[in-house]
């Protein structure tokens, strides 16, 4: 027996509802359940039903902003494009006037806030503004140094045109470039491994290494196999981004090591530039479905 | 043999037709004078002398103010050189215009200047004169950019050459607007004093938008927050301006808010703690209507809390950046030890607090004080522009800026559609980029569609063609 299709609103939707990821409320996670639906405008989409269990330190610096400071990420496949938007609808306050970057203690008379709890549903084409053609997307879930597991979402439509491959993303290469691995890769199971190597007067160079088994399973996507590196500025919430194809050697040696200087690659405003501190900027790596563990940057 | 030159004929025909093969064949006529044709409140139509101006062509046409509408008519009149007085009937007056240099190249459609009709993109067109010498209403269209200058001449000169100067036309845009400025919530007065209304002004009026204010500040009593649902009939009880469907109506309060969600919070409450304080930056409660559940935990026992046992207090303010709900909680009597901490789970309604908003079928721009009079509060300068950002921004959006195509059809690559049309451009320092910041400056993108919008009503959409 088919139930009707879910039909998901436009803008987000906040509190838990039936489809949001079983939570336990003891236990800190980040989760998302894709599912089809329908647009409020019509065409076929898929409903990113979210919820999180969160430390209760994010409730100190977004409060009941949380959902704003959560970024859905979604890395479409073929192309290594990123598309990416907080939980909110836009026109808030912004983040940056709205957060408390670095929150005092509890007064003596006051409660400490050990956790939060927030829940959303959005239509994940309306909401990111992804193309109305069919493609598949690795999606999750980014609240500065937490991430929600990598889930590989079909979007349908129409077959579109293929989407240009991107051989850098549209930006500069330079400060990035892929090497063999130093030393011992990561054990299985920790997949991408990103370490911070220096921090010199203009410089700050990150050093990341992939695991063999990673490189042993298939791309997600035939013909591209894409690796990402994003960086999300802790007091602007800009948020970068920069795909490049995993180079062949590194397929075949089933060795694929890189490294960057992070501020190369982002400058301009918007990165470490607040005028007090703490300047802080949190880094992703991405490629075949796996995440690295998010690295933190300070300055 | 005719004349061909610019004297007159020696021998000027002496009055009433001549026979052909006289010198009066020879006569030739000569352009005497350019008018422009105003309608008058009675209907009739007067000749007025012309004059370079602005033009208002986003504006209906109106009598006796020929500076409004798009249409422009003119006439000229046309006599013998020789001073004949016969007939002047079927003499032809060659109209053109000379764009200005710095005119937007590439407008398409009816967005093109021209004569006839609106958008023809007729560089040029010959009109034919009456017994008297007056040619018939001509009619020219300036572009509809803003700024584009257009000087048009007469001419008897069929290369449309020379001529006599009707007057140089630069477009220009009229819109309306009013402005009321909630009372504050203490201390009286009204957050009047952050509308830099002399600066939104300057600023559109930089991109050839003149904004006249219309209607009075009635200062309506001061609500803690207004819902973007209940926003648009809040706003029409204070409204009393005019200029419909080519205003905006700017509000200044304390709190626009939306999607009003449950937020589930944990706090450990150790012996002697009872207070729970949400800073006004980072949550927004309804006084009224906050509570959802909660629930104590204290090793093996739990149970419910009420709502009776909580109290709500907002503290402090804005100005000094530590206004915050402040909740308190009474345990006396729960089967706990209240030696030993005790777990409260609280779930309670939470409000988002918005920027700004334009209300999507009407001219209410709802702009939020509190929140920039804290995070603000050590920069006057920033206050301000924070403010006058908003006051552009949306009605920016009323206006049908961040535009997904430009002026000549190409595409805007600053255009971005999330919550609306947005605009990343100024390494997203534009206006028009959809968070709050203190920029007043529209990017050149942003300012070629304002430039090139249709006002003639609000709203517009980002995504509408021109």
């Amino acid at each position: 027996m088919s139930s009707s299709p879910f039909i998901i609103s436009g803008t987000p939707v906040y509190g838990p509802r039936p489809e949001s990821p079983p939570l336990d409320p003891d236990t800190f996670a980040l989760d998302f359940t894709p599912r089809p639906a329908l647009s409020q405008a019509g065409p076929a989409t898929v409903a990113v039903f979210a919820g999180g269990v969160l430390p209760g330190r994010y409730g100190e610096i977004y409060g009941g902003r949380v959902a704003g400071a959560l970024q859905i990420v979604a890395i479409e496949l073929r192309s290594g494009r990123v598309s990416h938007r907080n939980a909110e609808r836009g026109h808030t306050v912004p983040l940056s006037a709205a957060m408390e970057p670095a929150p005092a203690p509890p007064a003596p008379d006051e409660a400490e806030l050990e956790s939060l709890e927030t829940y959303f549903a959005v239509d994940l084409r309306a909401h990111l503004g992804l193309p109305p053609t069919a493609a598949s997307y690795g999606v999750f879930l980014w609240l500065d140094e937490m991430t929600s597991p990598v889930r590989v979402v079909q979007l349908p439509g129409p077959e579109g045109a293929q989407t240009p491959v991107l051989p850098g993303a549209g930006v500069t290469d330079e400060g990035f470039q892929f090497r063999r691995t130093e030393g011992t890769p990561p054990a299985a199971g920790v997949e991408i491994v990103l370490q911070q190597r220096s921090v010199a007067p203009g410089a700050i160079r990150i050093y990341g290494t992939a695991a063999p088994a990673l490189l042993a399973t298939a791309p997600q996507a035939p013909g591209s196999d894409y690796f990402t590196v994003l960086a999300l500025d802790y007091r602007s919430r800009s948020l970068k981004w920069w795909s490049y194809l995993v180079p062949e050697y590194a397929r075949l040696a089933r060795d694929l090591a890189f490294d960057f200087d992070l501020l190369t690659l982002l400058g301009g405003p918007g990165w470490l530039d607040a005028t007090k501190p703490p300047r802080k900027a949190f880094v992703l790596a991405s490629a075949r479905g796996a995440l690295s563990r998010v690295l933190t940057v300070e300055v | 043999m005719c004349s061909s030159g610019g004297s007159p004929p020696s021998q000027p025909g002496a009055g009433g037709s001549s026979p052909p093969g006289t010198t009066a064949q020879c006569d030739r006529i000569r352009l005497v004078e350019v008018k422009e044709v105003v309608e008058q409140a009675d209907g009739s139509q007067i000749n007025r002398a012309t004059a370079s101006r602005n033009q208002f062509i986003n504006m209906d046409g109106q009598a006796e103010h020929p500076e409004v509408g798009r249409c422009i008519r003119l006439r000229a009149r046309v006599q013998w050189v020789s001073g004949a007085t016969r007939s002047l009937a079927g003499q032809t007056v060659y109209w053109y215009y000379r764009a200005g240099a710095g005119n937007r190249a590439g407008l398409t459609g009816t967005l093109r200047a021209g004569f006839v009709t609106e958008g023809s993109g007729t560089p040029h067109t010959p009109s034919s004169t009456d017994a008297s010498g007056w040619t018939g209403i001509v009619s020219f269209f300036p572009s509809r950019y803003g700024g584009d200058s257009f000087e048009v001449f007469a001419t008897d000169n069929a290369g449309y050459t020379g001529g006599i100067s009707a007057g140089t036309y630069t477009v220009w845009r009229r819109l309306f607007y009013e402005l009321d400025c909630m009372s504050r919530p203490s201390g009286g007065g009204t957050y009047s004093n952050r509308a830099d209304t002399g600066g939104m002004e300057a600023d559109f009026r930089n991109h050839d938008v003149e904004l006249v204010s219309t209607g009075a500040d009635d200062s309506p009593a001061h609500e803690r927050l207004v819902s973007d649902t209940g926003a648009d009939a809040w706003a029409t009880n204070v409204r009393d301006g005019t200029g419909a469907p080519r205003y905006f109506h700017l509000v200044l309060i304390d709190t626009i808010a939306w999607d009003p969600a449950p937020l589930t919070e944990s706090f450990n409450m150790p012996s002697g703690r009872n207070r729970i304080t949400l800073p006004a930056s980072r949550y927004l409660l309804n006084s009224a209507d906050w509570f959802v559940r909660a629930s104590y935990r204290q090793g093996a026992n739990h149970g419910a809390v009420t709502r009776a046992r909580f109290t709500l207090t907002e503290t402090g303010d804005p100005s000094t950046g530590d206004d915050s709900f402040v909740l308190r909680v009474n345990l006396t009597g729960l089967p706990i030890d209240r030696t030993r901490p005790v777990r409260i789970r609280l779930t309670f309604t939470n409000w988002t607090e918005g920027s700004g908003l334009q209300t999507p079928t009407g001219p209410a721009t709802i702009i939020g004080m509190r929140w920039r009079e804290r995070a603000h509060r050590n920069s006057a300068g920033d206050l301000g522009n924070s403010t006058l950002n908003t006051m552009m921004h949306e009605p920016g959006h009323a206006m049908g800026l961040a535009p997904q195509a430009l002026p000549d059809g190409t595409a805007n690559g600053d255009h971005y559609d999330q919550a609306g049309c947005h605009c990343h451009a100024l390494a997203n320092g534009c206006v028009m980029f959809e968070a709050n910041s203190t920029s007043v400056t529209f990017c050149d993108h942003c300012a070629d569609g304002l430039k090139a919008r249709d006002l003639s009503s609000l709203p517009r959409s980002g995504d509408a063609a021109y």
